[in-house]
C-alpha cells in the first residue's frame, strides 16, 4: 500500500497505514471522517524526522529550497549577531526580544537567508507589510516577493502578510513556507491568530518583538507555537550604545473652570450609577460588569456616556493644544512626532496646526508619501494616533509628544522607540502631557509601571509659563496660556 | 452578518436563543430605514448623528446599530469635494512647514490656499479631510422594505450564535426532493468537514466541524458555519443542534427548518440541467409503478459524498438509483465515475450521454449497469434495466 503524507487545510493527513506507528502516536489521531490519520500541521518538523523511512510519498511540503544571500552590505551590530546565533543554535525555532529601533527586521532578513527556504513574514499593519516588502526586495532582488493582505493575494517564495490575512488563509498555504517570521509576535497568541502557527508546517520559526508579555498571559503559549525566548535586550541596555540618549518630560495641564465642572458632573453621574449597582472599577471584572449593566437601562447608558465624556474632557483638554503649540514653537528645528489616543484628536490637530496626519484610515500611498517627506525634511512634524505605535520606521524624529494614550505599557515603549534611532549628536526628548487631577494621572503612572526611567516632572503650565524648556530653550517665548 | 458586539442572545438552562425582532420592536426597522433613506446626499457623520439621536439612551441601541449595519452594508458612499483633498493637504502641510504651525501663521496659510484653489478660507479646514469616511456622502441605498430588513436582522442574529459553535449536527429528515447535493457542496465551499450516518428511510445525521476540530474542539470554524446557514435554510426538512462555547460555558443551540428564518440567498434553479428536468417530465407522463424521488440517498465516501440524481421506489419495496452523466468536462467525468466506483452500488444505473468521451478506463470496476443515450434519456430505457436489478 502506498503510504502518503499530505497537507489538508492546516493539518497533516497520513494515508495508507493499516495501524499507526507507535512513534507517531503523540501527534496523529484517527480521523473517521476521512478514514485516515490526522495531525496538527505545526508538528511537521517533529513528525518528519520519525516518519521519513516509512513514507513512500511526502506531498506535504510545497516550499522550496532557495539560495538566499542578502544583497545589501549590512553593518551587523553585536547584539544582532548574538540574537541570530542563538536562533541558529536552537535549530531555527524561537523568539528574539529587541527594543524598537534596535534593528529587529535585519535579524529577520538574516534568519530568512540562513534558513534558505520559502518564507512568510507576518506583520500586524499594512505599513509594516510595505516596509518588509521594500526590505526583502532590496535584499533578495532575484526572488519574487508577494503581498498577502490589503487587497493583495500573491503567494510567492518570499511573501509578506498581515496577521488577519495569514490567519484567514493559512489553511490554504500553510505548506508553502519553510520559514515563518512573526514580527510583533505578541499578536500571535489569540484564538484567531494562533492558527497562523498551528496551520503551518514551517520547520523554521522566528518571533520578533520588543514586548512579548500580554496582559492575558497568553504569551505563555509562544514556546509551543514558535519556540522559547532565546535572546532579550531592553531599551535601557542599548541606550547611548546603538540607541539615542533620551529624556522623558512630563508636563501637566489643568482643566478650565467650566471643563472642571463638566468633568466633575460627569464623574458624579457615573459614580452614582456605580454605587447603586455595587460596582468598583478597580478590577477588570468591575469594568466588565459596568459595560454589561450599562447596556441594559437608560440610566446605565447615561452613566457610560458620562464616563466617556469625562475621559474625553481629560484627554482632549484644550490646554493640551496650547501646550502643544508651545512645544512646537520650541522645537521648530527638530523632527517631532505627536501621539494621540484617538483618531478624532489626531485630525483635529492636523486641521488646527496644519500638520500631516497618519491614522489607520490613511491610505498606504499617502502614508508612504508623508513618511518620505518627513524623512527628507519637507515635513518636520507628524501627528498620529495608534498606527505608528508599531514597527514603522519614522526616521530621525528626535521629539515625541504623547498628548494622550492608553495605560498599556507596550504602547509607551513603542512610542518611545519612535524617537530612539541613533544619529550624530541627537538628544531625544519624549513629552508626556497629562491633565492634572483627572484619571489621566493614573493612566500615565500605569503605562510606565515596571520601567526604571527617570522622569522629569514639570509644574503646572497654567501657573508657570516659563522657563519650561530650560536647557533646550534658545529663544524666549512670550506666549502665555 | 453582524459584528459580535451587535449580537444579542439569551442563555437559559444551557440553551441559547438568538434575539429576534418582533412585535413592537420591528418599528425600529421602519425608523432606521426612514432615517437612512432621508440621508441620501448627506454625510455619513450626519447620518450617524441622526441614528445616535434615534437610539437616545434607549437600551435598544444595539438593535438600531444592527439594523443600520445590515442596511448600510449594501449602500454606497462617495467623496464630495471640488479639490482633491490629498492635494490640498499636501499644499497646506508644506506651507506650514515653511511658515510654522502657530495660530498666527495658520491664517496666512489658509488665505494663500484660498487663492490657489479658489475656495473660501473658512471652508478649507473641512475640505482638507473630505475623503475621510465620516465626511463621505451617502448616494445609494438598495431598494428594500422594513419587513425584509427585519428578516435579514433575525437571520444575522441566528448566524451570530454560530460564531461560537464548535460543531453542529444536522438531522436531515426523509424528504423529497432531498436537495442534499447543494448542502454538501456548500459545506465543502466553506471549508467544513462532515461525517454522515443514517439511511434513506430514516433520514441522515450529518456531523459538521473542521479539519483541526479533531485535535481540540475549536470555534475556529464558527464563522464558516454561520455563512453556511442561509444555504441550509434553502433545504426542506431538517433540525440542527450546535454546541457553542460562550464565556467558557458549553451551550446548545437548536434550530429547525420550521423556524421563521428566511434565507436571503437567491433561489437556486430546481434542476442542475435540462437533461434532468426533461427526464422528470417524461417520467411523470410514463405509465409505471416506479416512483421517482430526487436526491434522497447519501453515500458517505469518507471525505466526500455521492448523492445519486434519482431514487426509484417500487410499491413492492424495491429501491434502485439512477445517475445521469451528461456534462462533458474531463475532470467532471473522472470525478463522477470515481465516485460511482467508490460507492460500489449494484443497484445504481449510470445513464451516460453518447456525446461524451467516455473510455473503458472510466467504466472499469463499476458495480452497477451502464446505459448510453442519444439526446434525451427515455424512461423506457431506464425501466428496462431497473426491472432486472436486485434492490
Amino acid at each position: 500500500m502506498n503510504t502518503l503524507l499530505r497537507f489538508d487545510q492546516g493539518t497533516l493527513v497520513l494515508e495508507g497505514f493499516p495501524s499507526l506507528p507507535s512513534t507517531l502516536k503523540t501527534y496523529f489521531s484517527y480521523d473517521a471522517r476521512v478514514d485516515a490519520y490526522r495531525a496538527s500541521a505545526h508538528y511537521y518538523f517533529e513528525i518528519i524526522g520519525k516518519i521519513k523511512k516509512l513514507l513512500k510519498t511526502n506531498n506535504a511540503p510545497k516550499y522550496r529550497h532557495l539560495k538566499l544571500e542578502p544583497a545589501l552590505a549590512f553593518n551587523v551590530y553585536p547584539h544582532q549577531q548574538e540574537a541570530l546565533a542563538s536562533w541558529q543554535a536552537a535549530k531555527g525555532r524561537g523568539c528574539i526580544i529587541l527594543p524598537t529601533g534596535a534593528g529587529k527586521s535585519l535579524v529577520g532578513v538574516l534568519a530568512i537567508a540562513w534558513a534558505s527556504r520559502s518564507a512568510l513574514v507576518v506583520v500586524p499593519t499594512l505599513d509594516l507589510m510595505h516596509q518588509w516588502y521594500a526590505l526583502l526586495k532590496a535584499n533578495f532582488p532575484d526572488t519574487e516577493i508577494g503581498l498577502i493582505g490589503g487587497g493583495y493575494y500573491e503567494v510567492r517564495d518570499l511573501s509578506v502578510s498581515t496577521y488577519d490575512s495569514a490567519a484567514r488563509h493559512m489553511e490554504r498555504f500553510g505548506n508553502w513556507f519553510g520559514t515563518l517570521i512573526l514580527d510583533e509576535v505578541h499578536h500571535l497568541p489569540t484564538e484567531f491568530y494562533r492558527n497562523i502557527a498551528e496551520f503551518s508546517i514551517a520547520p523554521y520559526r522566528l518571533g520578533l518583538t520588543a514586548t512579548p508579555e500580554r496582559l492575558d498571559l497568553k504569551h505563555q503559549e509562544l514556546p509551543n507555537l514558535i519556540g522559547e525566548i532565546l535572546y532579550r535586550r531592553e531599551a535601557l541596555e542599548l541606550a547611548g550604545e546603538i540607541l539615542a540618549p533620551f529624556q522623558i518630560r512630563k508636563l501637566y495641564v489643568e482643566l478650565s473652570a467650566t471643563e472642571r465642572e463638566a468633568y466633575n458632573n460627569a464623574l458624579t453621574l457615573r459614580d452614582l450609577f456605580l454605587k447603586q449597582n455595587n460596582i468598583s472599577l478597580r478590577s477588570l471584572k468591575g469594568w466588565q460588569n459596568f459595560v454589561m449593566l450599562s447596556s441594559r437601562s437608560p440610566l446605565g447608558r447615561q452613566a457610560m456616556r458620562a464616563h466617556r465624556q469625562a475621559r474625553q474632557l481629560a484627554q482632549a483638554a484644550p490646554a493640551k493644544l496650547r501646550t502643544l503649540e508651545l512645544i512646537l514653537a520650541q522645537h521648530h528645528q527638530d523632527k517631532t512626532v505627536i501621539f494621540t489616543e484617538d483618531n478624532a484628536t489626531a485630525y483635529e490637530i492636523s486641521k488646527n496646526f496644519l500638520i500631516p496626519c497618519i491614522t489607520h484610515q490613511t491610505r498606504v500611498k499617502e502614508r508612504q508619501a508623508i513618511l518620505d517627506a518627513f524623512r527628507n525634511g519637507s515635513y518636520q512634524t507628524l501627528v498620529t494616533s495608534k498606527v505608528l505605535n508599531e514597527g514603522v520606521d519614522v526616521p530621525d524624529a528626535s521629539i515625541g509628544v504623547i498628548l494622550s494614550g492608553s495605560s498599556v505599557n507596550r504602547e509607551f515603549v513603542q512610542r518611545l522607540g519612535r524617537i530612539l534611532r541613533k544619529s550624530e549628536g541627537k538628544q531625544a526628548v519624549l513629552y508626556e502631557v497629562v491633565t492634572r487631577n483627572t484619571q489621566e494621572e493614573r493612566v500615565s503612572e500605569r503605562r510606565r509601571s515596571g520601567m526604571s526611567f527617570e522622569v522629569e516632572e514639570k509644574p503646572n503650565l497654567e501657573n508657570n509659563t516659563l522657563p519650561l524648556f530650560d536647557n533646550l530653550t534658545n529663544e524666549n517665548n512670550e506666549e502665555t496660556f | 452578518m453582524l459584528p459580535s458586539e451587535l449580537l444579542r442572545n439569551t442563555i437559559r438552562a444551557g440553551q441559547a436563543y438568538p434575539y429576534y425582532l418582533k412585535g413592537e420592536k420591528t418599528q425600529w426597522a421602519d425608523k432606521v430605514l426612514q432615517i437612512v433613506t432621508a440621508h441620501i446626499n448627506q454625510s455619513r457623520s450626519d447620518l450617524d448623528e441622526a441614528l445616535r439621536a434615534l437610539e437616545g439612551d434607549s437600551p435598544d441601541y444595539q438593535l438600531v446599530r444592527g439594523l443600520a449595519h445590515l442596511l448600510l452594508a449594501e449602500a454606497n458612499f462617495t467623496i464630495a469635494s471640488t479639490v482633491e483633498p490629498e492635494v490640498l493637504r499636501q499644499d497646506a502641510f508644506l506651507l506650514a512647514t515653511k511658515y510654522g504651525h502657530g495660530t498666527k501663521q495658520r491664517q496666512q496659510i489658509l488665505e494663500e490656499l484660498s487663492i490657489k484653489h479658489n475656495l473660501p478660507p473658512e471652508t478649507i479646514p473641512d475640505a482638507l479631510y473630505a475623503d475621510l469616511p465620516e465626511n463621505h456622502i451617502l448616494t445609494f441605498v438598495p431598494e428594500t422594505t422594513a419587513e425584509k430588513l427585519v428578516d435579514l436582522y433575525n437571520l444575522a442574529q441566528a448566524q451570530g450564535l454560530f460564531y461560537y459553535a464548535k460543531w453542529l449536527v444536522i438531522h436531515a429528515f426523509r424528504n423529497v426532493p432531498g436537495e442534499y447535493r447543494r448542502l454538501f457542496h456548500k459545506l465543502k465551499l466553506y471549508g467544513l468537514m462532515y461525517a454522515v450516518e443514517g439511511n434513506l428511510e430514516d433520514g441522515y445525521r450529518i456531523h459538521v466541524d473542521g479539519p483541526a476540530s479533531l485535535f481540540n474542539q475549536t470555534r475556529r470554524y464558527g464563522v464558516k458555519m454561520a455563512a453556511f446557514l442561509p444555504a441550509l435554510l434553502q433545504v426542506t426538512r431538517w433540525a440542527l443542534e450546535a454546541e457553542l462555547e460562550i464565556k467558557g460555558k458549553k451551550v446548545i443551540y437548536n434550530l429547525t427548518s420550521e423556524s421563521a428564518l428566511k434565507s436571503h440567498f437567491p433561489k437556486p434553479p430546481a434542476y442542475d440541467s435540462l437533461l434532468e428536468s426533461s427526464f422528470v417530465e417524461r417520467w411523470l407522463k410514463s405509465n409505471t409503478a416506479w416512483e421517482l424521488e430526487r436526491e434522497v440517498e447519501i453515500v458517505d465516501l469518507k471525505g466526500t459524498v455521492f448523492v445519486p440524481d434519482f431514487a426509484l421506489r417500487h410499491p413492492d419495496g424495491r429501491i434502485n438509483h439512477v445517475e445521469i452523466v451528461g456534462f462533458w468536462h474531463p475532470d467532471y467525468l473522472k470525478r463522477k465515475f470515481d465516485k460511482a466506483r467508490k460507492a460500489g452500488m449494484k443497484n445504481l444505473l449510470l445513464a451516460v450521454s453518447d456525446r461524451l468521451n467516455v473510455t473503458d478506463e472510466h467504466l472499469e470496476g463499476l458495480s452497477g449497469p451502464v446505459i448510453f443515450f442519444k439526446g434525451k434519456l427515455e424512461p423506457k430505457a431506464v425501466l428496462e434495466v431497473i426491472e432486472t436489478l436486485e434492490s
